[in-house]
C-alpha cells in the first residue's frame, strides 16, 4: 500500500481532468456549431421542395453559416414552411428582400440553405419574418433537359458527318477548290460586278433627278397649277363630269331597253320590223319606189328651179337676198 | 458449457450485479480504497490504451486514404476518420484492450484472494470484503473507461492527423474543423455514454469470476480467463444494444 501517496492522486486528477476537458471542449465547439449558446432569433419560408432537408442542417449567407433549420413543416400539399434559427449577429446582414433557396453542400454534400441578398434597399430582417424562396434546380430536370439536348446533338453530329461525307466525297467540289481559271474568272467577275454597280450608281443619279421632277410636277398638280391643277382642283368640273356620266348611264339604259325590244321582235317574227327585214320582195319594190322617188324629187328641183326664175316669184327672191345681206352686215357693225 | 449452466451462470452474475447495487449505494463508503483503484485501473491503462489509440488512428487513416483517394474523397478523410474513431472504434478497442488488462487481472487479483481465503478473512475480521474489492472496482471501471476513451479518441485523432500529413498537407486547424463539421451531439453523447456500461460490465465481470473462484491455483488462471472472454463478449452485446437505442431514439 506505498503507492498510495499524493503524487498519486494529483496524476489521477490530472488523467480525469484532461479527459473530462476534451469532452467538454467538443461538446462546446459542437454547441456552438449548431448556435446553442449564442443568441439567435427564428425566420421563415415556404419552399414548394425541400430536397430532404433536415432539422439542424445549415443556413448560409453568402457561403458563410449564419444559423441552423429549427423546424419543418408541411403547411398544405404544395407547401413546407422551414423555421430557421439564425444568428443575433448576422441580423444586420440578412434584409428583408433576402431570397432563400435549397442548395447542396458540394456534389453529395448536405442540404442547405443558402440567403442570397437582392439588389434595393431594404429594412434588416425581422423575427418571425417570411422570406422570398427561389424553387432549386433540381438535378432531375438538368438530367431531363440533357437527354433531349444529347438526342439532338446525335442527330446533328449525325448530319454532320453525312455532310462531311458527302462534301469530301464530291468531286465537283474539289475539282472546283483546285482550279485556278475559276478563280482568276471570280476576280474578273467581281471586277464586272464593281463597274456594274458603278453604272447603277450613275443610273440611278439619273433616276434620282426623274423623281425629282415628278416630285415638282405632283406638287404643282397639288396645288392647283396648270391644266392638270385645275382638273384636280375643279369641283363643278367633277360635278359636271358625274351629271354627263349619269345621263351617258341613263341613254344607255334606253338603247339597251329598245334593242330589247326589237331584238324580240325580231326573234319572234311579228311586227313590221320582221317583214322589212326578211321579206326580200318587199326591198326590192322599196329599192324601185325610192328610184322613183329619187326621180320625182330630181324632177320636182328642176321644176322648182324654173319657178324661181318665172316672173311671179322673182320680186318675193331678190327682197330675201337683201335682208340676208342685211342681217350678215349686222353684227360686224355692233363688235 | 450447457444450456442449463449458461442459465445458472446469468442468474448468479444478476444476483451479484443486484448485491452491488445493493451494497454500494449505502454507507460507508470505502473512498481512498476508490481512488486508488481509479489510479491503477484508469492512470495506469493509460499508455496502453493510448498507443492503441494511437496506432488505431493512424492505421485508419493510412488503409482508408488509397479507398478515398480512388473517389477523390482525400478532403473528407479526416470527417470519416473522426466520425469512426468517435462513433465506433474509440469505445470498443478501448474496451477491448481495457478488457483484456484490467478484466484479466481484477478476475486474477480477486481469484487469488478467495483461493488464498484472503476474503474469508476480511469478513471474519469485520470487514465488509464484497464494499471494499468489488464495489470500488467496479465504480473504477465504470468512471474511468469514459475518461480513457476520449484521451483514446483524441490520440487517435492526432495519429490521424499525423497520417494525413505524412501523405499530404493538411493544418491542425483545417483538420479539427473539417471533424467538428462532421459531428453533431447524435455522435459523441451515444458514444460517450455507452462506455459507462461499458466498464461496468468489464468490471462487474471480472470481480464476479475473481469472486466466485474456486479449484485452487487452476480456478485463479480460469477466472482471469473467462472474466476477459465473458467481458469482451458483453463488450459487442451491449454495442449492438447501444446502436439499436440510439436508432430508436433518432441520434443516428
Amino acid at each position: 500500500m506505498s503507492q498510495r501517496t499524493a503524487s498519486n492522486h494529483v496524476r489521477l486528477g490530472l488523467f480525469v481532468l484532461v479527459g473530462l476537458g476534451i469532452l467538454l471542449v467538443t461538446l462546446f465547439l459542437l454547441g456552438r456549431q449548431q448556435n446553442l449558446f449564442s443568441r439567435s432569433f427564428l425566420v421563415q419560408a415556404d419552399f414548394r421542395n425541400v430536397s430532404g432537408l433536415l432539422t439542424g442542417n445549415n443556413v448560409r449567407l453568402g457561403g458563410i453559416p449564419v444559423g441552423t433549420v429549427r423546424k419543418i413543416q408541411i403547411l398544405n400539399d404544395t407547401t413546407v414552411r422551414v423555421v430557421m434559427n439564425l444568428n443575433r449577429d448576422a441580423q444586420p446582414f440578412v434584409r428583408k428582400n433576402a431570397v432563400a433557396a435549397i442548395g447542396t453542400d458540394g456534389l453529395v454534400g448536405n442540404t442547405i440553405i443558402n440567403l442570397s441578398a437582392r439588389p434595393g434597399p431594404a429594412p434588416a430582417v425581422q423575427p418571425g419574418d417570411v422570406l422570398r424562396t427561389k424553387s432549386p434546380v433540381g438535378i432531375d430536370d438538368i438530367l431531363s433537359t440533357l437527354a433531349v439536348s444529347n438526342k439532338n446533338l446525335v442527330r446533328i453530329t449525325r448530319n454532320m458527318t453525312s455532310i462531311t461525307e458527302k462534301l469530301n466525297t464530291s468531286p465537283a467540289l474539289w475539282g472546283l477548290l483546285s482550279d485556278e481559271e475559276l478563280a482568276a474568272n471570280l476576280r474578273q467577275s467581281v471586277r464586272n460586278t464593281a463597274a456594274a454597280t458603278a453604272l447603277a450608281q450613275g443610273t440611278g443619279e439619273h433616276l434620282h433627278a426623274a423623281a425629282h421632277d415628278v416630285k415638282v410636277l405632283t406638287r404643282g398638280a397639288r396645288q392647283g397649277r396648270g391644266p392638270l391643277g385645275y382638273l384636280f382642283t375643279d369641283t363643278a368640273f367633277a360635278g359636271q363630269l358625274g351629271h354627263a356620266a349619269r345621263q351617258l348611264a341613263g341613254t344607255s339604259d334606253t338603247m339597251a331597253t329598245m334593242l330589247n325590244g326589237l331584238k324580240t321582235q325580231v326573234r319572234t317574227g311579228e311586227g313590221p320590223m320582221s317583214t322589212l327585214l326578211t321579206d326580200t320582195t318587199f326591198s326590192r319594190q322599196m329599192r324601185q319606189s325610192m328610184g322613183h322617188v329619187a326621180q320625182g324629187t330630181q324632177d320636182f328641183s328642176q321644176t322648182m328651179q324654173a319657178l324661181q326664175h318665172n316672173f311671179l316669184f322673182r320680186g318675193y327672191f331678190r327682197r330675201q337676198q337683201k335682208r340676208q345681206a342685211r342681217a350678215a352686215a349686222q353684227p360686224e357693225a355692233n363688235k | 458449457m450447457s444450456a442449463n449452466a449458461l442459465l445458472a451462470e446469468t442468474g448468479a452474475l444478476t444476483r451479484f450485479t443486484a448485491r452491488f447495487f445493493r451494497e454500494g449505494f449505502r454507507p460507508r463508503y470505502e473512498v481512498p480504497e476508490l481512488l486508488y483503484q481509479c489510479y491503477v485501473i484508469g492512470y495506469q491503462s493509460l499508455p496502453m490504451v493510448g498507443i492503441t489509440g494511437f496506432i488505431m488512428g493512424m492505421v485508419l487513416t493510412l488503409q482508408s486514404r488509397p479507398t478515398m483517394a480512388q473517389f477523390g474523397a482525400e478532403s473528407w478523410i479526416p470527417t470519416m476518420v473522426g466520425l469512426t474513431i468517435i462513433r465506433e472504434m474509440g469505445p470498443i478497442i478501448t474496451a477491448l484492450i481495457f478488457a483484456g488488462k484490467i478484466g484479466s487481472s481484477i478476475g486474477a487479483e480477486l481469484g487469488s484472494m478467495r483461493v488464498t481465503e484472503q476474503i474469508d478473512a476480511m469478513e471474519v475480521s469485520g470487514t465488509n470484503p464484497f464494499k471494499y474489492l468489488v464495489v470500488t472496482r467496479v465504480l473504477a471501471t465504470t468512471l474511468m473507461l469514459p475518461v480513457l476513451t476520449i484521451l483514446a479518441d483524441a490520440i487517435g485523432l492526432y495519429a490521424s492527423y499525423v497520417g494525413i500529413n505524412m501523405k499530404g498537407v493538411t493544418t491542425l486547424a483545417l483538420f479539427v474543423n473539417n471533424i467538428f463539421a462532421g459531428l453533431t451531439f447524435g455522435d459523441v453523447l451515444p458514444a460517450v455514454i455507452k462506455t459507462f456500461f461499458f466498464g461496468f460490465a468489464i468490471g462487474l465481470i471480472g470481480c464476479y469470476k475473481g469472486y466466485y473462484s474456486d479449484k485452487g491455483t487452476e480456478g485463479v488462471g480460469q477466472a482471469a480467463n473467462s472474466a476477459v472472454v465473458v467481458s469482451s463478449l458483453v463488450v459487442f452485446i451491449i454495442d449492438l444494444v447501444a446502436v439499436q437505442l440510439t436508432g430508436l431514439l433518432g441520434l443516428n
